[in-house]
């Protein structure tokens, strides 16, 4: 009877995670649909099928967007990176008396809302001619890249033993080395992590790329939006479209969101 | 190593410069330039016509005028609703969850998934697939039962952009809720078994409290986060019918980029500022001691 009741309650969870996923897969299954079929009432499932909109997709303006964010997102992460990790360094190994409010002043620029700045960044890039540029996306996705690189990256250093920073220091090695020969190998599933999650909050991102860019320098969020104002009425292209503008991160999601998560989790409760 | 030594030898206060003075450059400067629009009159449409200080008018507008007022009450339902959803949700899907004994890793990756998608695909998905009143996936599963098919993008739209966000966010909770569900010591529930708790005894009395910290957690995040909600809205209903789903994200967005009132935007992105940083600091004090003691 208990085993019984377990088995129902596994079965349980495996169709609610289909039903909330449900949207998602009924997405990617009428991207295949034609379009009549698409719209048809009630919904149909043995239909034929077609790759005409995800090529379509791929042929039509996708590729320049996809070409867009992924710049945006890779250089954002890098350059977020390369100004974090020399304060995650000194943060993890050598907290001083104003680390705590230091860290706490990193992460209250991350949570502040982006209407909070938009205003004069929207003047001063009229201004420079930086509206619709990838340059003027990359710094500020870079700042709301810094808080969150830095506070992870800091407490996956301080997973590395402090004994091995300190023997190396006692032996003369400069920072420079100690942080690229030790702390870096030792720290590889926390690199991996951070970018990751960098990664899907940036690709994700919309309120900074819908006002400061548009057809030049707009990102996947921008494009679907502007797909959804033209083209709603043609189901099975916008299907097609939505998911592939979803896939790369849903694809990375999947194969790094448990490890992600106990990585996140481990690091947050330091 | 003395500690005089390791502090000679620790890395220098410069190694947060790059860091901390890119952050002030690109949010601090532009947040002080905030407030200094906040209080002139300023259309960008007229350039003829100076910046024009008017103090804090642009504040007195905002609270009284009927769309901004309607924009700050949005701004909450949109917070609290889903907030409060996701949690249940997210509670629930985390119980469930952490008694699999197989295929874990397909249920994490199916619930995990909407967390994935991208704020304007999640209207489209919404808006077009399920939610239309003629050809939508609700309207079929209402007529399977008889029932007649209900609009809710026009007729209750607040629901439908609520039903989005928690769709979003639910699966964050569970992610949370699950990894506090992990840290449940199982002697104390043996324990707690032993003396003849039930299932229900063991969940309230050892469960429970022990995801209290993981459930503020996991509420301060999503309500700093949820707070800008802007991709549903500007895709979903475009804040309407009329007025009736602009939060205050949308509303700034529409002074600045139709209206070109830059000091009324910056006082509308002030007020949002601030109501994010005293529900901040409000879930943040109940949740310090509970961090504090762990």
């Amino acid at each position: 009877m208990r085993r019984l009741r377990a088995k129902a309650l596994s079965g349980l969870t495996f169709v609610v995670a289909f039903g909330l996923c449900f949207p998602i897969i009924w997405t990617v299954f009428t991207g295949f649909k034609r379009e009549s079929d698409a719209i048809a009432f009630p919904p149909t499932i043995f239909v034929p099928l077609t790759l005409a909109h995800y090529w379509g997709a791929l042929t039509g303006g996708y590729l320049h967007y996809l070409g867009n964010t992924v710049i945006a997102v890779v250089s954002s992460i890098v350059l977020a990176m390369a100004l974090a990790l020399p304060a995650s360094y000194k943060l993890a190994f050598f907290p001083g008396r104003k680390s705590n409010d230091l860290l706490f002043f990193a992460l209250s620029t991350r949570f502040m809302p982006g209407v909070a700045v938009i205003v004069p960044l929207f003047l001063l890039y009229s201004r420079m001619g930086l509206i619709d540029s990838l340059f003027g996306l990359v710094v500020i996705y870079t700042a709301l890249n810094i808080p969150i690189a830095l506070w992870l990256m800091r407490s996956f250093f301080r997973d590395v033993p402090f004994e091995l920073v300190e023997a190396a220091l006692s032996e003369g090695a400069p920072h420079r080395v100690i942080f690229l020969k030790i702390v870096t190998p030792l720290s590889k599933a926390g690199f991996a992590t951070t970018a990751f999650l960098l990664l899907i909050l940036t690709w994700n991102e919309f309120f900074f790329a819908v006002n400061l860019t548009g057809q030049g320098a707009g990102t996947l969020p921008v494009y679907m939006a502007s797909f959804f104002t033209t083209e709603g009425q043609s189901w099975a292209r916008m299907s097609a479209a939505a998911v592939m503008a979803i896939l790369p991160v849903l694809l990375i999601g999947w194969v790094a969101s448990r490890s992600l998560v106990k990585e996140l989790l481990a690091g947050a409760v330091k | 190593m003395s500690a005089a030594r390791l502090g000679r030898l620790a890395p220098s206060r410069w190694a947060t410069l790059p860091a901390v003075s890119y952050l002030i450059i690109v949010t601090q400067l532009p947040f002080l330039a905030t407030i200094y629009f906040s209080l002139y009159s300023w259309n960008m449409l007229y350039p003829n016509r100076p910046m024009r200080f008017v103090g804090l008018r642009n504040f007195v507008y905002i609270v009284t005028d009927p769309l901004f007022r309607t924009a700050i009450e949005n701004t909450v339902i949109f917070t609290v609703v889903p907030a409060v959803l996701t949690m249940l949700i997210g509670l629930g899907l985390a119980l469930l969850v952490n008694r699999l004994t197989f295929g874990r890793g397909l249920a994490y990756s199916l619930l995990f998934a909407p967390f994935l998608v991208m704020e304007t695909v999640n209207p489209i998905i919404w808006k077009t697939m399920i939610l239309n009143p003629v050809y939508g996936l609700l309207t079929y599963g209402l007529s399977v039962f008889d029932l007649p098919p209900v609009d809710l993008i026009s007729n209750e739209p607040k629901v439908a952009i609520i039903i989005m966000i928690t769709w979003q966010w639910a699966p964050f909770m569970m992610l949370i809720l699950l990894a506090g569900l992990q840290t449940v010591s199982q002697e104390t529930i043996e324990a707690a078994r032993m003396d003849g708790a039930g299932t229900w005894n063991q969940f309230r009395y050892v469960v429970l409290p022990h995801l209290v910290p993981y459930v503020c957690v996991g509420m301060l995040i999503e309500a700093i986060l949820i707070l800008p909600v802007f991709g549903p809205i500007y895709v979903g209903t475009y804040g309407g019918p009329g007025n009736e789903t602009t939060n205050l994200m949308f509303s700034v967005y529409k002074t600045l980029t139709e209206q070109y009132q830059i000091g009324r935007a910056a006082a509308g992105g002030l007020v949002t500022a601030f109501m994010t940083t005293a529900v901040a600091l409000g879930l943040l004090s109940y949740v310090r001691p509970f961090m504090e003691r762990n």
